[in-house]
């Protein structure tokens, strides 16, 4: 600790002191034609290397000595602007910059702003970074025309799918509950619907969207492996628009407009499943219910120059119904409330309040009984934190962050009393807490470090019911009782992260970082896919924090003037207290369930490659992964090191766009990877008269090699000042390639005494269709 | 409960992929010594009580479990009633004499071939059926049928309960178990499927009061069956240990049957 702090000061504080005055330009820098802030833009001092970003409130602070200057504001897509000033008192500046007006000048000006902007990934300390935009979302073919944010970072090294069709993901050997997935800050639970073959963001209102991969700043934390950062668009506050897109299996809204012009505005968004439609279509099917829908709304609220009010919110539900016999029905709601305050031209504040919850309900009726089985996680969360523009070469950022969860494991409700006793598992609180301070430094024009800490406490908080704590075999061995909110064990972690980047040429830069992270909300699932009913488990007196280490190496390269990007990366990630079930373990609403669980260690280690072409024409890119992700857990495959499921020794996506002109776009992509570690019979033998197999050592097979290919093409119809539309087709799997979804082992049907595996592959090729619209 | 869920899960993947498509594939396994597989029950009320021991086999042979047929098998209850069991053929070994009682802890000793396996279960009083009968409920256009075993569960004590079904005499494949986590002390209405019964046939049901062991050994089998997309599959947690396959289960038994109407 003491050591992070002097090297923090020393960092600070060593920057060479000018004797002249220094002054400090502040504002904010917003996208003119909708009057939404952009994140990430430049201000740069002409002919210097000298500059700042505008954080993601879009402001900017930067401290100069006293002078004349040249500044140039450039972001992505837009055209650049210069403006004069003359620097001898503190100034206020807010920049507005324009799309380009017409399409002959937007790839002319596409290259002078990316000169500036594009080497990016050579000076910014921070590694195993993917930010990805949602615009150019629109053009990579999906599953069924969903756009999908989720499902094309897949598509990133490091980052592998759950499966065929799946949102869920797996970041560099972790869990996918140690992806911590946030919208305008506030954690989503569960972010995949209909079992996973969809994402809960509907990419229409997402403004922009970072992944970390494990070296993220010390103002993330609670999750080990990732976390991937969303934040929603803010709605026009210049005109009224509304747009849309008409789909195969669902179709989307999308309305924004100004309450009070330059100063207050809205955006509501909302997508609805139709895939129900098409069951009353068929007699068969027509008493069952299936869709979902995501609501997607934020309002926001210039107080003054100096303060601004965001409120937003997401509700989403899935709902499946088999007549009156069964229903299931899943969904996240999120709400944030935050306060921007500009508390002087250096020091920018932030307040949250966050709300953030996950919960499933299960209802059954079956002959005389009706019973209905619901599960829940809730958070209330406060955050506030600070950014200080200490100069030039030092940007601060510290605060506080506290988190109260209630997770409820399991309820039973009965409606009757036959056939179901009602069983209320009391819910389990927690309290978790956080101060992170991080500084982003520049040494000079090639040294970059980003360091900070994060101290993260965990408080369990008694609820009056039983706490157990279990022998080896699982059983229970003692109980014990605390009060109602009663504090009665806190684990602290301090999470020491630094990561820096030393050009030693214009294009090119090496890397290196470590981090350490704390997860304290587990997620339980034993199945290789997620489910709406997995278990969200706290940790425990018997559940202790999972913690990893994690240290990576880097070199940057860019090719040409920038066009092209080479990034490589390796890392090695050591894992604690990281849990598995018991074979047979009982998870539904069982009061004993940390009984059913094992505890040991992980470790994963691979290196990613990727190659980016991000100007001209035609643009994409190609990825590759390799990787080794394993467990050791006392009490599994003979307390021997084997491979987690997720566990995928090559991964390679090939993604390309091709611009023909202005009107029509056409894009492919191919992706390969070697099978996922499963575990296969060795044998076979008979119990009751039925064979059943045999197994000797966990996760020791693979599954088939995946590959398949999707392309895509947009049409770009009319562009009026009025309304815009685009048709987008897409072909998923083209050559019809029956990847195995899941491979099980049966005796043949003819031949009772052959046994055979049998692949079940889910999609087989799927054409898609999408309108989209826009009213101006 | 985890059957509604494995249901719902069913039917949309059922309903959201009418493309899906199954093929026969070749794999490689990995093969793993020749191990003894041990099915031993006492039953309640009963005199006579079945051992079958059996070896296991590579998954590509032809299904032929070989038999065991020189193994020393003795059953003791925790009163010291002994008994040593008689080699019938093919793998089978029976008392004559030996009466399954309530409440008592019974222990399985099995020597063969130089090693020796044992295990022991405890039978649970029994819960008797009041009645069975088969209901539905439309999926579709074709009814899905299932049994209802009506009973009262004992309250205070956890019950698991073991089913074989029976669709006009053949063995219906698959595992069929029952817990009262959720039903303690009342009247059981939880549906049973698995039968396919249609109008005209004879259903039958046996159903076993076993113990958690053996409860958790089935149930672990159930999971096998799931393939790869759900939970890793392994050898059941058994009351012998890892020393051998299979399982001894002390339970009560009683079946009932009814003609589909």
């Amino acid at each position: 600790m003491k050591i992070i702090f002097v090297v923090f000061i020393l960092g600070v504080f060593s920057t060479p002191l000018f004797s002249q005055n220094k002054f400090t330009i502040s504002g904010s820098i917003k996208d003119e034609s909708k009057g939404e802030e952009l994140i990430n833009a430049i201000v740069k001092v002409k002919g210097q290397n000298l500059g700042t970003r505008s954080n993601e409130y879009g402001f900017y602070s930067l401290t100069l000595p006293e002078g004349k200057y040249t500044l140039v504001v450039t972001a992505m897509g837009f055209v650049s602007q210069e403006k004069e000033i003359d620097l001898n008192k503190n100034l206020n500046i807010d920049f507005a910059v324009l799309p380009p007006a017409g399409e002959k000048t937007q790839e002319l000006e596409e290259i002078k702003v990316s000169a500036i902007k594009q080497d990016q990934n050579i000076k910014d300390p921070l590694m195993g970074v993917e930010r990805l935009d949602p615009k150019e979302l629109a053009k990579i073919p999906v599953l069924m025309g969903e756009k999908d944010i989720i499902k094309t970072m897949q598509l990133l090294p490091g980052v592998k799918s759950a499966g065929e069709g799946n949102a869920g993901y797996f970041v560099r050997g972790g869990g996918s509950d140690q992806n911590l997935i946030l919208l305008d800050e506030a954690p989503v639970y569960n972010a995949s619907h209909l079992l996973g073959f969809f994402s809960t963001f509907n990419s229409d209102a997402i403004k922009d969207a970072v992944l970390y991969k494990g070296n993220q700043p010390a103002n993330f934390g609670g999750r080990l492996s990732s976390v991937l950062d969303i934040k929603m668009n803010e709605g026009n506050s210049k005109r009224f628009n509304v747009s849309g897109g008409l789909g195969l299996i669902s179709s989307r809204i999308n309305v924004e407009g100004p309450i009070v012009k330059d100063k207050a505005s809205f955006l509501l968004t909302a997508r609805r499943t139709y895939a129900d439609v098409f069951l009353k279509a068929s007699d068969k099917f027509k008493d069952n219910t299936l869709y979902f829908y995501d609501l997607n709304a934020k309002l926001n609220y210039r107080l003054s120059k100096k303060d601004r009010l965001f409120v937003s919110g997401y509700f989403g539900r899935d709902v499946l119904g088999v007549g009156k016999t069964f229903g299931i029905d899943w969904g996240n709601k999120t709400g944030t409330l935050r306060w921007n305050h500009i508390v002087n031209d250096k020091l920018f504040s932030n307040t949250s309040l966050i709300f953030s919850a996950y919960d499933y309900n299960i209802s059954i009726s079956s002959g005389d009984v009706d019973f209905d089985i619901l599960s829940k996680i809730q958070d209330f969360n406060v955050k506030q934190e600070f950014q200080y523009f200490v100069n030039t070469r030092n940007k601060i950022r510290f605060g506080v962050n506290a988190i109260h969860h209630t997770i409820t494991p399991g309820q039973i409700k009965s409606n009757s009393s036959a056939g179901i006793n009602a069983t209320n598992l009391e819910p389990t609180k927690a309290l978790e807490s956080a101060f992170f301070i991080n500084n982003d430094y520049s040494l000079n024009e090639n040294f970059t470090i980003n360091y900070g800490v994060r101290l993260s406490g965990y408080s369990l908080l008694g609820n009056g019911a039983n706490e157990y704590s279990y022998n080896s075999d699982g059983t229970v061995k003692d109980t014990s009782v605390y009060k109602n909110n009663e504090m009665y064990k806190t684990y602290w972690n301090v999470e020491p992260r630094v990561s820096f980047s030393y050009a030693y040429s214009k294009t090119a830069s090496i890397k290196a970082a470590y981090a350490r992270n704390a997860q304290n909300i587990h997620l339980i699932s034993n199945s290789t896919s997620t489910s709406p009913t997995d278990v969200w488990l706290s940790t425990s007196l018997n559940t202790k924090p999972e913690i990893s280490d994690q240290v990576s190496l880097g070199w940057f390269k860019n090719f040409q003037e920038n066009k092209y990007e080479m990034n490589i990366e390796t890392y090695y990630k050591t894992m604690y207290n990281q849990i598995d079930y018991r074979n047979g373990a009982n998870t539904q609403a069982n009061e004993l369930l940390e009984g059913e669980l094992l505890y040991g260690i992980g470790r994963a280690y691979g290196v990613e490659f990727i190659l980016k072409k991000k100007q001209g024409k035609f643009t994409g890119w190609l990825s590759y992964c390799l990787s080794k992700t394993e467990r050791k857990i006392e009490g599994i495959n003979d307390n021997d090191w084997y491979f987690a499921k997720q566990d995928r020794t090559h991964d390679i996506s090939l993604v390309t766009i091709y611009d023909f002109n202005p009107k029509l776009s056409v894009s492919a992509l191919f992706v390969f990877y070697t099978g996922n570690a499963v575990t296969f019979p060795s044998g076979k033998y008979e119990v009751n008269g039925q064979t059943q197999f045999s197994f000797t050592e966990r996760n020791a097979s693979r599954m088939p090699n995946y590959h398949r290919m999707d392309i895509g093409l947009t049409w770009y119809r009319k562009n009026t000042a009025k309304f815009e539309s685009s048709w987008n087709f897409s072909i998923y799997n083209t050559y019809a390639r029956e990847n195995a979804y899941s491979i099980s082992f049966k005796e043949n049907a003819d031949d009772p005494t052959k046994t055979e595996a049998v692949q079940t592959a889910l999609f087989k090729i799927i054409p898609a269709i999408t309108y989209n619209f826009k009213f101006k | 409960m985890k059957y509604y869920i494995a249901i719902i899960s069913f039917l949309t993947l059922v309903i959201f992929t009418q493309t899906s498509c199954e093929k026969v594939i070749d794999i490689d396994l990995n093969e793993s010594d020749v191990k003894y597989v041990v099915e031993g029950v006492v039953n309640k009320d009963s005199l006579i009580h079945t051992v079958k021991i059996t070896k296991t086999q590579k998954f590509d042979e032809a299904t032929n479990f070989p038999t065991v047929d020189n193994a020393l098998v003795t059953i003791t209850d925790n009163l010291g009633n002994s008994t040593t069991l008689t080699f019938i053929s093919n793998g089978i070994y029976q008392t004559s004499n030996y009466l399954g009682v309530e409440g008592r802890i019974y222990t399985i000793s099995v020597t063969v071939d130089g090693k020796s396996f044992s295990a022991s279960s405890t039978m649970p009083y029994n819960i008797p059926i009041d009645s069975l009968t088969l209901e539905e409920f439309s999926f579709g256009p074709t009814p899905v049928s299932y049994l209802i075993a009506n009973r009262i569960d004992s309250a205070g004590i956890k019950n698991y309960y073991n089913f074989n079904l029976f669709k006009n005499g053949d063995l219906i494949s698959g595992i069929f178990l029952q817990d009262d986590q959720f039903a303690d002390g009342v009247e059981i209405l939880q549906p049973i499927f698995g039968g396919d019964y249609e109008s005209g046939d004879t259903a039958v049901l046996e159903m076993m009061c076993i113990d958690a062991n053996v409860y958790k050994y089935f149930y672990t089998l159930s999971i096998n069956a799931g393939g790869t997309g759900g939970a890793v599959p392994a050898n059941p947690v058994s009351n012998f240990g890892s020393s051998c396959l299979g399982y001894f289960s002390a339970q009560t038994f009683q079946r009932k049957s009814i003609i589909v109407l």
